[in-house]
């Protein structure tokens, strides 16, 4: 009984290495997911910042032509570019009078 | 011989001398001598006349008359001067001369004379030359003449003729102011002498109650006396008004005619009666006389009597004073209608006249508080007048109350200033006046003829006998006029004074019938020399002037008494006066007589003004004292026809407060038992003091049984003197058990004066009742029927129930009015006019029957009155309106049918009647039946649905249908009646239609057929393609339509148009045809292949023509030319190049070779010539390319106008030729000064609605000489507006005129003109605001040269007007949005957004 029982002590052991194989595969592949979901979140939440600035001065440009005096008549003379800081990034904007469709 | 002349001479002048003497000692005697008569024919070409006025005749038995003659020189102006004397001379059997005889003005009195013995005269002589009478002057000279004491007479003009008589002049002598003075050169008047009636009749018109309300009677009484010594029958009386329309004759004359004794025998005087009825208000006055054929009598007026509820009499007493003496003025006010009136006050009074007038007192009393139904009040002012002698016054003036309402201008009598005034008082006494104690007469005597007067001499009429007399001056106590025999002596009556004379006497006259007197006074300066009597001759040296005095003993005695005889002037306590009417002559009562009461004296308030003695002669009126705060008198007068008497009254003067009860403000005035009853009423403070009121003030009225309402005052209040309150008491109820009637209560004021702690309390009676159960009325008002047409009848019913305690009397509608927009006559009632009696609790009805006459609503409003039947007051139901009434238009039928124009054999189609109703009134069961055809070739289907309309209101439409079917072709018409039943009055109603003609065809049917041509083309070219449809059916065929073609066969042409020609309607047998542009493309054969659909126009199906193929057309290979020519620029000045193009392109399929163009034919040759070109001149071209031929053109240097270039290419088709058709470029214009026009816009040649662009006008002179630029025009495009001038080379005027729409026009400010050389230039640049509509605007300028018109050149410098788009890039490392937008109104719009990457 206790030949056998030394005897099964060694395939405990495969089980056990095969067992933390698996985990250090499982557990490397969570860390990357984990790194990597971290790092396309950054991505995606920059894209949405610049998304949100770009907007923001398209909006900038049209307070601009409808309330700001002599705008439009600047406008009207030209191409007018600017920039301005917005969310902590520098947002280029170029406002162009355009020939009406006919 | 000469000394015998000059003895004679001597003696001569003796004697002429010794006569002039004794004239000029007569003349001391008289002033004035009376003329002598000499013969008229002295008087040469002199000539008068005299004629005696319309009013000039006496009555027999009068003693005294009035006769007035005016005197005209009617000479030439060569007669002996003005007349300056003038005596009059009467028969002195009739008449003696009146010493109170005044002269016109500017005349004297040198003689009366009645010395008797025939003779009778006055001599007037003028003041002065100015004065005189001259040629074409008249003047009027009025005669006091008295009745002869001659014989029986006794001073009264002789009665012993039977009939009226007709008296004259005795004698009329004048004299000419050139004639020497006592001359005896006087002359006779030659011609008629002027006559006047001594009348036998006298009649007297007395309008009895001196005042009315409309509806009231008015009795006019006259009272008619022969005065003829004869009795007088079939006397007949002529009575007159004014003005008319005020009243009517409702009976009378009563009687018609009257006989009369001689003149002083019982039965002499009589009366004679009228009644009228007041229609209107007013004031109207009777004038009546009497006749038979042998007497007649003078006309006599009444005194006007003021008509209305509320009115006023004025009277000024006397009609005679001096300058400075007091008359005075009173105002009677009547109350004619049924409720109290007050408080009642007058205006300030005016003064009518040449006099001037002092007021010497306030109205007395101011006010007055109350003025109860039907009875009268008067008001009293004294003034002093001064003026001039002869001046004449007058007064008017109104009374008013609380609410507004006032009389009529009430106008008094008017007086006149005199030197000398005497007047007695009484004037008139009744027969048979007491005269133990002896009777007294008082004179009031005034002087301001600017002589002393020291003795006044009486001349009593006959059988007046006089005990004595004593007299005073006014001011003067002490000095006393003693009487002896006719005489005052004792005083002197300096002018300016007045004196008062009393006679007493033994006894007077009884004269059974009314008997008018003269009391003649001469006024004397000595009291040695005046002379006395009839006969006294005027001048005497002393004695200065005289005056009658008339006065009158009446046929009736009216005795008045008084109880009591003292009375407080407080406004509200009262003494019964009592008068007693009586035959004077024998003291016999006269019962029925009417008599009239007013006051004098300090006022008070009569019961009533009016009343009928009764058999005892006995009328009774209550007077109610006025107020006053110190001691008064009041008169009391009562008159019966010309007689009147009079009480006088002790008024004690009041002091405090004295709050009355204001007249006609008692609210409610009636309550039913039973019912909470809250009173209100005004009071006024007529007293010396203020008070203030508490809330113990008490109202209260009680009845037989001891029942009592009593309420008192809501709250307490101030009353200060001369102030009207509205007083409001609490809400009590008034008993069930009180005893229904009339009550009148008393008021018990509580206030304090000046200590809130010591009350003062003052009854005082409420003089308007309050009636207790009382009738009432409720009205309702029905009218039937609801609807009706115009012309049919509308019953009207008032019910009308009495909803009060007692019977209701005499229960009447009022007059109904109607309303609403629809109309309605009467055509009958009410039936019954009137109920008699109401008894409470039951209803009447009254009916009235109209006819409709106009459409729309109508309405009925109206109320019942009656009388209650215990108080008589007037009850009166509240407005009922009855229902409403709709009066519509009769119903009224037409019909007209709908049927399709045409149908095809085998359609089933609809037949619509469309039946209108062009009444108000509805239709009823409307029915259309079977309609009847006009052929055969249609059978009935179905119909008519619906079977019948059950309602058709006016004015609405409804429809009925039947279906037919179409057999056979043909024409067919229907003919329809409907009929229908009015609602309103059941009447039947038809209305018949006949159809239009329908027409009933073939169905249609389409075939096409296709066409090319031409039927060989070469590749490039054109083939038209022809689609011919044609309807063969009788239907029309609509929306004819082809099919796309298909190609077919082996070559290729390809659409270049088409189909030209718009889906069509094709009638009946018609055509009509289609067509496409095919351009060939391929050779080989080619055909067409296509079909059409339309519309069956009578039932709408589609109708498909069969396919159908064209002809087949060959296509072979070639070359195919197209050219155009444009030319460049389209505008240019003199001396200017032009460059023509002609652009050419190769379309066929085979090359073309050696193209050239042909030569340019110019439409105005004049203008262009031809500079180089065409370059190149020849080309070729392989299929589908194209090339381009230029010329070079100059302008000529004098020549304006406009041309075009024409011209097409030539080339070769393997050998073949081949040409393009010919072209024409675009016109070119040369102008002398070329004008263009620029643009600067805020965008381009783009701007936004509103903003401003600059145009500028450039102008060069292209000729080769000077061109004078008067103006320069421009056309805004609609919806610019100019803004201002900004440049101007030229000095033209800064703002332009605005001519025609649109224009405007700068003028060269110079007034000349801008003067330009050749080549040069001239601008002028302005802003506009371009319109609010986006579009693309052009512009038109123009110029104007010195005398040349006007110039223009449109389609320049086009801004387009659009709202600003902006593209906006917003970019953040390679994340770049692009958003486009446009700017409206200040508001963005996005039009594009895109996000890139």
């Amino acid at each position: 009984m206790s030949a056998k029982l030394y005897n099964e002590r060694g395939t405990t052991l495969v089980i056990a290495l095969v067992i933390m194989g698996v985990a250090v595969l499982l557990i490397g592949a969570f860390l990357y997911y984990v790194s990597t979901s971290q790092r396309v979140t950054t991505a995606v939440k920059a894209e949405l910042t610049d998304h949100y600035s770009a907007d923001a001065g398209v909006e900038h440009a049209l307070w601009r032509l409808t309330n700001e005096s002599g705008f439009t008549q600047t406008v009207a003379s030209g191409p007018q570019s600017y920039t301005l800081e917005i969310n902590g990034e520098s947002v280029a904007i170029t406002v162009t009078r355009v020939t009406p469709a006919p | 011989m000469l000394l015998k002349y000059s003895t004679f001479w001597k003696w001569s002048w003796v004697f002429i001398g010794a006569i002039l003497i004794s004239l000029a000692a007569l003349a001391s005697l008289h002033p004035a001598r009376p003329l002598q008569a000499q013969p008229s024919s002295q008087a040469g070409n002199c000539e008068y006349e005299i004629a005696a006025t319309a009013d000039s005749a006496v009555t027999m038995g009068d003693m005294a008359g009035i006769l007035t003659f005016v005197i005209t020189n009617t000479s030439g102006s060569n007669c002996n001067g003005p007349i300056d004397y003038i005596q009059l001379d009467f028969d002195a059997s009739i008449y003696e001369l009146s010493n109170a005889t005044s002269a016109p003005d500017g005349w004297r009195i040198d003689e009366i004379w009645n010395a008797g013995g025939g003779q009778a005269y006055v001599l007037y002589g003028a003041n002065s030359t100015t004065e005189a009478l001259s040629p074409g002057e008249s003047r009027k000279f009025s005669v006091r003449v008295k009745g002869t004491t001659q014989g029986n007479n006794n001073g009264r003009f002789p009665n012993d003729t039977a009939q009226d008589e007709e008296d004259t002049l005795a004698e009329l002598l004048i004299r000419y102011e050139n004639f020497a003075p006592n001359t005896n050169d006087e002359e006779t008047y030659a011609g008629n002498l002027p006559t006047w009636l001594r009348h036998g009749l006298a009649v007297q018109v007395i309008a009895s109650p001196p005042s009315v309300a409309v509806g009231d009677s008015i009795t006019v009484t006259m009272m008619v006396d022969n005065r003829s010594d004869t009795a007088q029958d079939d006397i007949y009386r002529t009575l007159t008004y004014t003005p008319t329309g005020l009243v009517t004759l409702t009976s009378g004359p009563t009687p018609i005619t009257i006989g009369l004794t001689a003149a002083g025998i019982e039965g002499a005087s009589k009366l004679v009666t009228h009644t009228f009825e007041a229609l209107a208000e007013g004031a109207v006055q009777f004038f009546g006389s009497a006749t038979n054929d042998a007497v007649s009598s003078r006309s006599a007026a009444s005194r006007q009597v003021p008509i209305g509820d509320f009115t006023a009499q004025m009277e000024v007493t006397p009609e005679q004073i001096v300058a400075g003496q007091d008359v005075t003025v009173r105002m009677r006010v009547y109350n004619n209608g049924n409720s109290s009136l007050g408080p009642i006050e007058t205006s300030p009074l005016n003064l009518v006249g040449e006099t001037t007038a002092l007021a010497a007192s306030d109205p007395e009393p101011k006010k007055v508080a109350s003025l109860p139904p039907g009875s009268t009040t008067t008001f009293e002012w004294t003034y002093t007048l001064t003026g001039t002698v002869d001046s004449t016054y007058a007064f008017t003036g109104t009374a008013s109350i609380k609410n507004g309402q006032s009389t009529d201008i009430a106008s008094s009598n008017t007086g006149r200033l005199t030197q000398y005034s005497a007047y007695v008082t009484p004037r008139r006494v009744g027969a048979g006046t007491p005269t133990s104690p002896d009777l007294p007469l008082v004179f009031n005597l005034a002087n301001v003829g600017g002589v002393d007067l020291k003795k006044i001499i009486f001349t009593l009429p006959d059988n007046f006998n006089a005990s004595g007399g004593i007299g005073s001056i006014e001011g003067d106590p002490s000095c006393t006029w003693t009487y002896d025999t006719g005489e005052f002596t004792g005083c002197t009556l300096v002018s300016g004074e007045t004196a008062v004379l009393t006679l007493t006497f033994s006894s007077i006259p009884e004269p059974a019938v009314d008997s008018n007197y003269s009391f003649s006074l001469n006024l004397c300066s000595d009291t040695q020399k005046c002379l006395s009597g009839g006969q006294n001759q005027r001048p005497d040296e002393n004695w200065e002037a005289a005056v009658d005095v008339p006065f009158t003993i009446t046929r009736y005695r009216i005795e008045v008494a008084a109880t009591p005889l003292t009375l407080a002037a407080d406004g509200f306590s009262t003494s019964v006066i009592t008068a007693t009417v009586l035959e004077g002559a024998i003291d016999s009562p006269v019962p029925n007589a009417q008599v009239v009461f007013g006051s004098t004296g300090t006022q008070g308030t009569l019961s009533r003004y009016g009343g009928t003695t009764n058999a005892n002669g006995v009328i009774s009126v209550t007077f109610t004292a006025p107020v006053s705060f110190i001691d008064s008198q009041a008169t009391i007068l009562a008159e019966y026809l010309t007689s009147e008497g009079q009480v006088t009254l002790n008024l004690l003067g009041t002091d405090g407060p004295n709050p009355l009860y204001v007249g006609g403000t008692l609210d409610p005035v009636a309550g039913q038992p039973g019912n909470d009853l809250s009173l209100s009423l005004d009071t006024i403070n007529l007293g010396s003091k203020p008070i203030t009121l508490t809330a113990g003030t008490q109202i209260s009225f009680t009845d037989n049984s001891g029942h009592t309402y009593s309420a008192a005052l809501s709250s307490g209040t101030d009353l200060p003197t001369n102030t009207t309150r509205s007083l409001t008491f609490n809400s009590v109820l008034l008993p069930s058990d009180f005893t229904p009637g009339a009550y009148y209560p008393t008021l018990i004021f509580t206030g304090w004066i000046t200590d809130p702690t010591v009350l003062h309390t003052y009854e005082r009676p409420v003089n308007d009742p309050f009636s207790v159960g009382i009738a009432a009325l409720e009205a309702t008002l029905v009218a039937a029927p609801d609807y009706l047409n115009i012309g049919q009848p509308i019953t009207v019913t008032m019910m009308v129930t009495n909803t009060g305690v007692n019977t209701a009397n005499n229960i009447n509608p009022t007059l109904l009015t109607i309303g609403g927009s629809g109309g309605a006559a009467l055509a009958t009632g009410p039936t019954p006019t009137s109920v008699t009696t109401l008894i409470s609790g039951t209803t009447t009805a009254f009916t009235w029957h109209y006819t409709a006459t106009n459409a729309g609503p109508v309405t009925w409003n109206g109320a019942a009155e009656a009388l209650d039947s215990t108080t008589g007051i007037n009850v009166s139901s509240s407005s009922a309106t009855s229902n409403e009434v709709i009066i519509t238009k009769p119903a009224a039928l037409s019909a007209a049918f709908s049927t399709p124009t045409a149908v095809n054999v085998g359609q089933t189609f609809p037949i619509t009647l469309t039946v209108m109703n062009n009444g108000d009134a509805a239709a009823q069961n409307l029915t259309a039946g079977t309609l009847d055809m006009s052929e055969s070739g249609a059978s009935y289907n179905s119909g008519p649905t619906p079977n019948a309309a059950p309602w058709l209101s006016g004015g609405n439409t409804t429809i009925f249908i039947w279906t037919y079917h179409a057999d056979s072709t043909g024409t067919v018409s229907w003919t329809g009646t409907v009929t229908g039943t009015d609602v309103n009055d059941s009447r039947i109603v038809t209305a018949t239609a006949t159809s239009p003609n329908m027409l009933i065809e073939e169905p249609a049917a389409l075939l096409c057929t296709l066409n090319a041509a031409p039927v060989s083309v070469g590749t490039g070219r054109l083939v038209t393609v022809t689609m011919t449809l044609t309807n063969t059916g009788e239907a029309t065929a609509r929306d004819a339509t082809p099919a796309g073609l298909s190609l077919g066969g082996n070559g290729t042409a390809n659409l270049v148009a088409g189909p030209t020609g718009a889906p069509s309607a094709i009638s009946g047998g018609g055509t009509t045809q289609f067509t496409w542009i095919y351009q060939a493309s391929a050779a080989g054969t080619v055909n067409w292949t296509g079909d059409a659909t339309g519309t069956d126009g009578n039932d709408g199906t589609t109708v498909n023509a069969p396919s159908c193929t064209s002809n087949n057309i060959t296509v072979t290979d070639a070359a195919f030319l197209i050219s155009s020519i444009t030319a460049r620029p389209e505008a240019v000045g003199q001396n200017h190049t032009v460059t023509v193009t002609m652009h050419i392109t190769n379309t066929g399929s085979n090359p073309a070779t050696s193209i050239t163009p042909s030569a340019l034919a110019l439409s105005n040759s004049a203008l262009f010539s031809l500079v180089s070109g065409p370059a190149p001149a020849s080309t070729d071209l392989t299929a589908g390319d194209n090339a381009t031929f230029t010329w070079v053109y100059q302008s000529a240097n004098n020549q304006t106008g406009t041309n075009t270039w024409t011209g097409n290419a030539t080339g070769s088709d393997a050998g073949t030729p081949t040409n393009s058709l010919s072209t024409t470029s675009n016109p070119v214009t040369v102008y002398e000064v070329l004008i263009n026009k620029s643009l600067q816009a805020p965008f381009y040649a783009t701007a936004a609605p509103g903003e401003f662009v600059t145009y500028t006008i450039t102008l060069e002179n292209t000729s080769s000489g000077n061109a004078k630029l008067i103006t320069i025009t421009d056309r805004l495009p609609s919806g610019f507006a100019y803004g201002e001038k900004i440049t101007d080379s030229c000095h033209f005027d800064s703002t332009p005129t605005s001519g025609e729409t649109g224009l405007l026009t700068w003028t060269y400010a110079g007034n000349n003109n801008c003067s330009l050389n050749s080549g040069a230039t001239a601008t002028l640049s302005f802003t506009a605001t371009v319109a609010s509509t986006p579009n693309r605007y052009c512009n038109t300028a123009g110029y104007m040269l010195k005398n040349k018109p006007l110039i223009e050149r449109s389609d320049l410098a086009c801004v387009t007007v659009a709202w600003p788009e902006y593209e906006i890039i917003s970019q953040i490392g390679s994340l770049t949005i692009i958003a486009t937008v446009r700017i409206i109104n200040g508001q963005p719009t996005i039009l594009s957004w895109e996000i890139q990457p």
